[in-house]
């Protein structure tokens, strides 16, 4: 082939150190503000103009790193818009990405490029060049013309120059980019605020470890349609946009684990199978405990996690709970079967406290120190103040170099007064049963004491949802108060009992009397009011 | 929410049912339903085990006492299995049902 119709600039008509200080000048002041995409459009349409090319694009490394794909194309627009794939190795741009060295072709034809829509287009000459940013390679930059042209060293450094510095601003802007979308998800998954439980106080803190490092540290606290209370905390290894997503599914997966009734050993065997499935490679620490609906015994299971501490109102010391930690979610074989969970009590008064290992690890200290120093701290206490405590003697001013979660529950102190008010709707008799437990227990009331109480509570409380109100709504009061070695039961309404219609009226009423020593049914034009009265055969009720 | 759970066993023509959890006002007729779409045509016996059930009220009761009146008007045998000790054998105990 000759070398006439190729296009070779004569170098007075370069002048190309003027050009590449005009562009940079022009690429440093006014672009600033462009997000990526923009500010790719900006610098392909320039190049064109000072290269004096038809096309300028510019691919990325895809997420498997396996792949280009374009995203930003002028003059070859079709070439984004189609996504165009190219493996990294192969074609024009594949090499450029693969050997991460300028790459020029005079003559395109389909053995040397790959993009259909380049060749389709009549593109003749390309050159192209590699994006890399702090030893990353990003990507592939390349202009095209479609005359013949032949491209001077002169030009491969003026596009190196401008390729290097649309590599720094992706990275830069895609790091700010990550790590706003880090926050949103960590807020996204810590809980809003706790939920509301009755008969236990809860309070948590979350502080991500300064600078670089945005972590994997959660907690979560929910209820079950049982009655359970369940508490999670966990530090998936790792920081960033990745480790964040993989604490997202691992906490979704627990909810619905729990959500199907296994015990915590089992949710913890599940998840850790999920997580080497779907996310292998991955590993996280993880303590899971459930509190029975009576808020007596907590269950826990421990994947590598540090140990909770538990503190009780009797002379007021704090002990590390014994539970066997088994291995961390997502390292050894699939373990189905040898996981543990450990059954503790937790008298009324009494703390449980979980946290991440950010809490107490100190550069150049030995654990057991940190551990010990938390010991010394924790105290049974009010569970928000008790955070705040911790947080200010462990954490002080220091700026955390790992992410800090904590979460600490207090089953509440028994009351000599008790109330709930809840919709009179079926919906609500699980809920006045599962407080009427947690007040019982609270106290001590035997097992029995418990159990006729609920029955009989329940056939008051259900008799004025179903009678009380016709088709209005309203609501019911429940009340339990201690005095003297008895209880006594409350229910209220401010509407008027129907008569019974199915039959199983009366049996409700003689549950009623037989479940208690005394029942009184006061009815007025202001409501019902039931009063039942039950000696405890045991238990020192406040 | 009042939660129960039903478990179903059959073995030729007689049907074991078990019952778990809680049965009150807002899930009596779903129970109520659940046991009767397990009777078919064929069925000699029932056994209905309530000995896992942690609460029982009075409309629980009476889907159990209509439930058995049912069956055995269609000559189908019916039993029910509440020991004494359980939340359920104490409420059938105290209300003097005889299912």
């Amino acid at each position: 082939m000759a070398t006439e119709g190729i296009d070779a600039r004569p170098e007075e008509h370069v002048g190309l150190e003027h050009q590449l200080q005009r562009f940079e000048a022009l690429t440093d002041a006014g672009l600033a503000y462009l997000d990526t995409n923009d500010l790719l459009v900006e610098l392909l349409d320039r190049l064109r103009d000072v290269l004096e090319v038809d096309t300028a694009a510019v691919l990325q490394m895809d997420e498997s790193e396996s792949h280009l794909v374009a995203t930003v194309a002028r003059g070859i627009e079709d070439e984004a818009r189609q996504g165009v794939r190219i493996p990294v190795g192969h074609g024009f741009a594949g090499q450029i990405a693969s050997d991460r060295h300028p790459r020029i072709i005079e003559h395109v034809d389909n053995g040397n490029v790959l993009s259909p829509v380049l060749r389709r287009k009549g593109i003749s000459s390309l050159m192209g060049v590699p994006l890399i940013s702090l030893g990353t390679l990003i990507g592939v930059l390349h202009v095209g013309t479609f005359r013949l042209r032949r491209f001077t060293d002169a030009d491969v450094e003026l596009l190196q120059a401008v390729g290097d510095q649309m590599a720094l601003a992706i990275q830069a802007r895609t790091s700010i980019a990550e790590r706003a979308a880090v926050v949103a998800l960590q807020r996204s998954l810590m809980p809003a605020y706790l939920p509301q439980v009755p008969g236990l106080s809860a309070a948590a803190r979350y502080v991500p470890a300064e600078g670089r490092a945005l972590g994997g540290d959660w907690y979560d606290l929910f209820t079950l349609p049982n009655g359970q209370v369940c508490v999670a905390i966990g530090d998936v290894v790792g920081h960033g946009l990745r480790a964040a997503v993989v604490m997202g599914r691992l906490r979704s997966a627990l909810r619905a684990y729990a959500f199907d009734g296994f015990t915590p050993d089992e949710v913890l065997a599940r998840l850790h199978r999920k997580l080497q499935h779907f996310e292998p490679g991955e590993m996280a620490t993880l303590l899971y405990a459930t509190f029975d609906p009576s808020l007596e015994r907590v269950a826990l299971s421990s994947a590598g996690h540090l140990p909770p501490l538990v503190a009780t109102l009797d002379g007021g010391t704090s002990s590390y709970v014994d539970i066997p930690p088994d291995p961390p979610l997502g390292v050894a074989p699939d373990d189905l079967a040898s996981r543990h969970t450990t059954t503790i009590e937790i008298p009324p008064g009494g703390v449980l406290c979980m946290y991440t290992d950010g809490l107490i690890e100190r550069r150049h200290e030995p654990l057991d120190d940190g551990l010990a120093r938390l010991q010394s701290t924790f105290v049974a206490d009010d569970p928000d103040e008790l955070c705040t405590s911790l947080m200010s003697t462990l954490v002080g001013s220091d700026e955390p170099r790992d992410d800090i979660a904590v979460i600490a529950l207090r089953r509440d102190v028994p009351r000599a007064h008790n109330a709930i008010v809840v919709p009179a709707e079926p919906a609500s008799l699980a809920l006045v049963r599962l407080a009427m437990r947690r007040w019982l227990a609270g106290a001590g009331a035997s097992a029995e004491d418990t159990d006729d109480l609920v029955v009989a509570v329940g056939e008051a409380a259900a008799n004025a949802v179903k009678h009380a109100y016709g088709a209005q709504r309203g609501t019911v009061e429940v009340h339990l108060d201690f005095a003297a070695g008895e209880a006594i039961a409350r229910i209220r309404d401010t509407g008027s009992w129907r008569r019974a219609r199915e039959g199983n009226h009366g049996r409700g009423i003689l549950l009623m009397e037989r479940c208690s020593d005394d029942l009184r049914i006061a009815q007025s034009a202001a409501g019902t009011e039931v009063t039942l009265r039950r000696k405890l055969r045991k238990g020192v009720p406040p | 929410m009042t939660d129960a759970t039903l478990t179903l066993e059959t073995h030729d023509n007689d049907i074991r049912i078990g019952l778990a959890g809680e049965v009150d006002m807002a899930n009596a007729d779903k129970i109520q339903q659940q046991m009767a779409s397990a009777i078919t045509n064929d069925t000699m016996s029932v056994t209905v085990d309530v000995a896992d059930l942690r609460y029982i009220d009075s409309t629980g009761l009476r889907v159990l006492a209509s439930f058995a009146a049912r069956l055995r008007s269609i000559d189908i045998e019916f039993t029910l299995i509440a020991p004494a000790t359980s939340p359920a054998g104490r409420v059938i105990e105290l209300t003097g049902l005889n299912v």
